[in-house]
């Protein structure tokens, strides 16, 4: 499926801990590369992962995956700037080892 | 012209071979759709069963194309004692119709040792996390009990959109934060309680709902949702074609998330 919908920009790594910035949809036909990208920075040993959402305009449950893939994998995840309809997805959910921060 | 005619002569074995193949191929797609057709019929219940004392009704639209990881389930547990399950399976296609297969029958089985909703949500992650595969599904679960012709429902969500009640022309989002199913040990749901009184309604649904788009890329959204639910009802059946009939044309007609809808009415 195509996903030019959805950009990754790694803004920083430093030691465990990165910043990264997502731009776009996060839907069923992106989150296979959002998942990939987190779970690349975990395998370099990221264990906080910062994520900017300001420029992320759509997320659905599928979408969800690709977020929180790495917090299976012991990582913790704090989630940026996130539109309001964006944010509705996590009133409904509980997910450990997730911030989110205005 | 011969010479040319006589150049091209080899070549139409091959054109034969392709159309086949092209006729091979649409043969195989036809099946294919057949066969997720079938599927889609096993894994959806046709029309919700007659629910004694209640007015029961669903609608359910895959996306196009694939079959898709929407589900719905009503059955009933004991006398007067019904369990009404909608859920969402991460992806979509066969693996994901696997998933939603195996959380169907877990709820089937498990409903009547475990009555309180988040129980019974609780042996459903325990399952999907063992199953091999890495699908995840949003789950919202009601028991409805009736006592002495008083109807009482008791729901749980995990990560699901949260049920709505209706009552005298408002509507209430129901429910609190529980986690998503199938990928974490460690998970967390809240049942909520609530009489069913004559006229009030529930109704559970997929995100495939509120995440429908016009042609401005706005969404549907919960507001619309709410709207079209508390009109002016005559039946469950009705709740569910009005919202449906709103959503699809409001995306004129373009869903590209499947849409399930389940209205639980005390009529």
């Amino acid at each position: 499926m195509l996903d030019t919908s959805m950009t990754v920009t790694v803004r920083a790594v430093n030691g465990q801990h990165a910043e990264v910035a997502i731009a776009g949809e996060i839907d069923m036909s992106t989150e296979m590369k959002l998942r990939t990208s987190l779970v690349e920075l975990v395998e370099q040993g990221a264990k906080e992962i910062v994520v900017d959402l300001a420029d992320v305009t759509f997320l659905d449950s599928s979408g969800l995956r690709g977020l929180i893939e790495v917090v299976r994998l012991d990582a913790h995840l704090t989630l940026r700037h996130m539109q309001p309809a964006v944010r509705t997805v996590f009133d409904i959910v509980s997910i450990p080892a997730l911030t989110i921060e205005d | 012209m011969s010479e040319a005619a006589g150049n091209i002569e080899p070549i139409r074995p091959d054109t034969d071979e392709f159309l086949l193949a092209i006729r091979r191929a649409e043969e195989s797609e036809a099946r294919a759709a057949a066969l997720i057709h079938a599927l889609q019929q096993t894994l959806i219940p046709p029309t919700p069963p007659h629910v004694p004392g209640l007015d029961v009704a669903a609608v359910y639209r895959p996306a196009v194309g694939e079959v898709g990881g929407d589900f719905y389930d009503v059955f009933e547990v004991a006398d007067g004692d019904w369990c009404v399950v909608i859920g969402d399976v991460s992806g979509k296609g066969t693996d994901a119709a696997i998933v939603t297969s195996t959380a169907r029958h877990v709820v089937r089985s498990s409903a009547l040792r475990h009555p309180e909703p988040s129980d019974l949500l609780r042996v459903l992650n325990a399952a999907l996390v063992e199953h091999p595969t890495t699908r995840f599904c949003t789950v919202a679960l009601v028991r409805l009990r009736s006592r002495d012709g008083v109807w009482v429902a008791a729901l749980t969500s995990g990560g699901h959109p949260f049920p709505i009640l209706t009552r005298h022309g408002s509507a209430t989002k129901l429910g609190k934060p529980g986690s998503l199913l199938g990928l974490f040990h460690n998970v967390e749901f809240h049942d909520v309680s609530i009489k069913l009184a004559k006229g009030d309604a529930l109704v559970l649904y997929t995100d495939g709902v509120v995440e429908g788009r016009n042609d401005a890329d706005e969404f549907y959204g919960e507001d619309r949702l709410q709207h079209v639910l508390t009109g002016p009802a005559i039946s469950a059946q009705t709740m569910a074609d009005q919202a449906v009939a709103d959503v699809m044309a409001f995306q004129s007609s373009q869903a590209r998330d499947d849409i399930a809808l389940v209205v639980i009415r005390n009529p």
